[in-house]
């Protein structure tokens, strides 16, 4: 059998003992891509390599092993193989493919949560595509059983199928405990999910990174289906107990990894969305719910300003305490608020536009 | 000691022979509920020129013992339409979980239109009869009382073996046969539906419960009454006290015949 190799002569660093035939393989084609040069097999078979055909070869390439001649080191880490497969540890100890669907996150719209005083807001920049597609529409912001909602960039089947499971937890949630779900369990359970898709070379990880925000009702909420108040005094009679209740917001991200935010933002324009958040100070829990609605408009419109040239669509939803405008639902912003909230933010837009041009002239 | 609790305290083996244990079997044939337990009796309601009155007793029986005396039995389902359960309770619960879980589900669609009285009536007369032809029915008599797809007032009924019909007024159990004839004084047909006014309507009701009242031993003088209409939705009150009732020609009854005093 005549050597398969054409291409040797500039080989001189020592080869590593004993491959394997897989990785000689890759590393021959690698070698040939480096050197410019083509593979020549010289094989009697013409036409499209088929999957025998490439095992009889690879075991004929394994007989002349030992006659190749030393191959240069591998320069970076790709291509080495750590990337190509879900659940696979690099040396260093990261999965790429769950980074790579970070990038898919990175690449979609800005989605941001605020966590009110006295509810918590989702927004979300929509990227409007095409001209044909009809405004106020195709709707991105979903809602969980009653009070709770997810916002989700990246891939967006992902997102719904993401969606889907959420509020197939919750009915389950229901149905053992006879009791919505509460946030936290919610973003527990989603995050339990996410996960899984790290741990199996046969999935691939969620391409999105969402936002959970919800209300726990700060009413005493009587069992599912429940009938009569029970006795109201001795064995069995209740105690009037405040409960808490109280705004959460969780965000999610494609590793599994959550925590709980007062504000939270990914997607595209997370990196000015997130400094605006920081200049809110929201953890003394002062802004109010319907400040939130204007703070989010206009951190989604800060937000677009790297992609100006690109239209978009705002999307804001919401939930609030039971005496609150919700009454304790996660709803859309209605109209009127968004369009408000839209006014001005535009108006912050162009007047911070102003200054600069004030500082410019100056 | 023997591990096999089927064997205690049975004669021993080794002396008497093996134990016949087809005596053990008790399972026998798949058995599905054969009576209801803990029940509510009539539902009563009538509709008027804007909507419907709807209106039942706050107890639930346990047999002949008046056992839980402040059951709701009048749900309310969205802002125009009420649902009135009679029958077994457990099953009225388990109905109001399977609506309030169409609720959400139908709230993830997004549309504009919630379900309306007529949607919720198809749905629950489609889950009865499926569950009667499982011959496992859910043992209830439900009224659905409210506006249909058009806000014009609906009041519709359905039973556990799926039989579903319509009428300006309408009542299930005992009410059928002491109520109905009251309500059908006033409310004869539809064209006497448009000459009723919400209060003549709600002054019906209240005067067919106490009537329920007096001759149901089933039935309990403190209830639960809705009124829907488009122009304020469900105005449900759930702990109302029968008014003027009728006690004092008892005095001057005496005996059971002869007796003279």
């Amino acid at each position: 059998m005549s050597q398969p190799l054409s291409d040797d002569a500039n080989s001189s660093t020592p080869r590593d003992p004993a491959p394997s035939s897989t990785s000689t393989l890759k590393a021959i084609i690698h070698h040939s891509r480096l050197n410019n040069t083509n593979l020549n097999f010289s094989t009697s078979v013409e036409g499209p390599i088929s999957i025998t055909q490439l095992f009889i070869r690879r075991s004929r390439l394994s007989t002349t092993i030992e006659a190749l001649p030393p191959s240069p080191p591998l320069l970076s880490q790709h291509g080495t193989g750590y990337d190509l497969t879900n659940s696979v540890f690099s040396p260093d100890g990261r999965n790429f493919q769950v980074e790579y669907a970070v990038k898919a996150v990175e690449n979609g719209g800005t989605a941001i949560g605020i966590r009110c005083k006295d509810g918590v807001v989702l927004a979300l920049e929509k990227l409007v595509t095409s001209k044909l597609l009809k405004p106020n529409a195709n709707k991105r912001i979903s809602t969980i059983d009653r009070n709770m909602g997810v916002v989700s960039s990246g891939l967006l089947p992902d997102a719904r199928h993401f969606v889907s499971r959420s509020r197939e937890e919750a009915a389950s949630w229901r149905q053992m405990y006879k009791a919505p779900i509460p946030v936290s369990a919610l973003a527990d359970r989603m995050g339990q999910y996410t996960q899984a898709y790290t741990l199996f070379s046969s999935v691939r990880p969620f391409g999105v990174t969402s936002i959970i925000a919800g209300w726990d009702s700060e009413a005493e909420v009587g069992v599912d289906g429940q009938v009569g108040s029970g006795p109201s005094i001795g064995a069995g009679g209740k105690q009037d107990i405040k409960k808490k209740g109280g705004p959460y917001l969780y965000m999610i991200e494609p590793s599994g990894m959550y925590w709980a935010y007062y504000g939270a933002a990914t997607g595209k324009g997370r990196q000015s969305a997130k400094s605006e958040l920081e200049k809110l100070d929201l953890a003394a829990g002062e802004l109010s719910l319907e400040q939130g609605i204007k703070e989010a408009a206009r951190i989604i419109y800060v937000a677009h300003e790297d992609s100006k040239d690109k239209e978009f669509e705002l999307e804001m939803c919401w939930v609030s305490s039971l005496a609150g405008p919700t009454k304790g639902r996660f709803e859309e912003v209605p109209k009127d608020l968004r369009e408000e909230a839209e006014k001005l933010a535009k108006k912050a837009i162009e007047g911070d536009d102003d200054e600069d041009e004030e500082k410019m002239e100056t | 000691m023997d591990c096999h609790p089927e064997v205690w305290g049975r004669p021993r083996y080794e002396i008497y022979g093996d134990y016949d244990h087809s005596h053990l079997h008790t399972s026998g044939p798949m058995q599905h509920t054969q009576q209801p337990i803990v029940t509510g009796t009539s539902v009563i309601a009538v509709k008027f020129k804007d909507g419907v009155v709807i209106a039942a007793d706050n107890l639930a029986s346990y047999g002949s013992l008046a056992r839980f005396t402040d059951v709701k039995r009048l749900r309310k389902f969205n802002s125009q339409s009420v649902i009135g359960f009679g029958g077994d309770v457990s099953d009225m619960q388990y109905l109001d979980r399977t609506l309030g879980s169409l609720d959400t589900n139908e709230n993830y669609s997004n549309s504009d239109q919630p379900l309306h009285a007529r949607n919720l009536h198809t749905y629950l007369s489609k889950v009865m009869y499926a569950r009667r032809s499982k011959f496992d029915p859910l043992w209830n008599a439900i009224l659905v009382a409210g506006l249909d797809g058009e806000d014009m007032p609906f009041l519709a009924s359905v039973d556990l073996l799926g039989t579903k019909f319509s009428s300006p007024t309408l009542a299930t159990g005992f009410g059928a046969h002491l109520a109905v004839p009251i309500l059908r004084r006033t409310v004869p047909d539809e064209e006497a539906v448009q000459q009723t006014t919400k209060d003549q309507a709600v002054e019906l009701v209240k005067e067919s419960m106490k009537v329920l009242f007096y001759r149901d031993a089933r039935s309990l003088d403190n209830y639960s009454i809705a009124v829907i209409t488009k122009e304020s939705g469900v105005e449900l009150k759930e702990n109302e006290k029968l008014e003027n009732q009728s006690w004092a020609f008892a005095d001057q009854i005496r005996g059971y015949g002869t007796q003279v005093n």
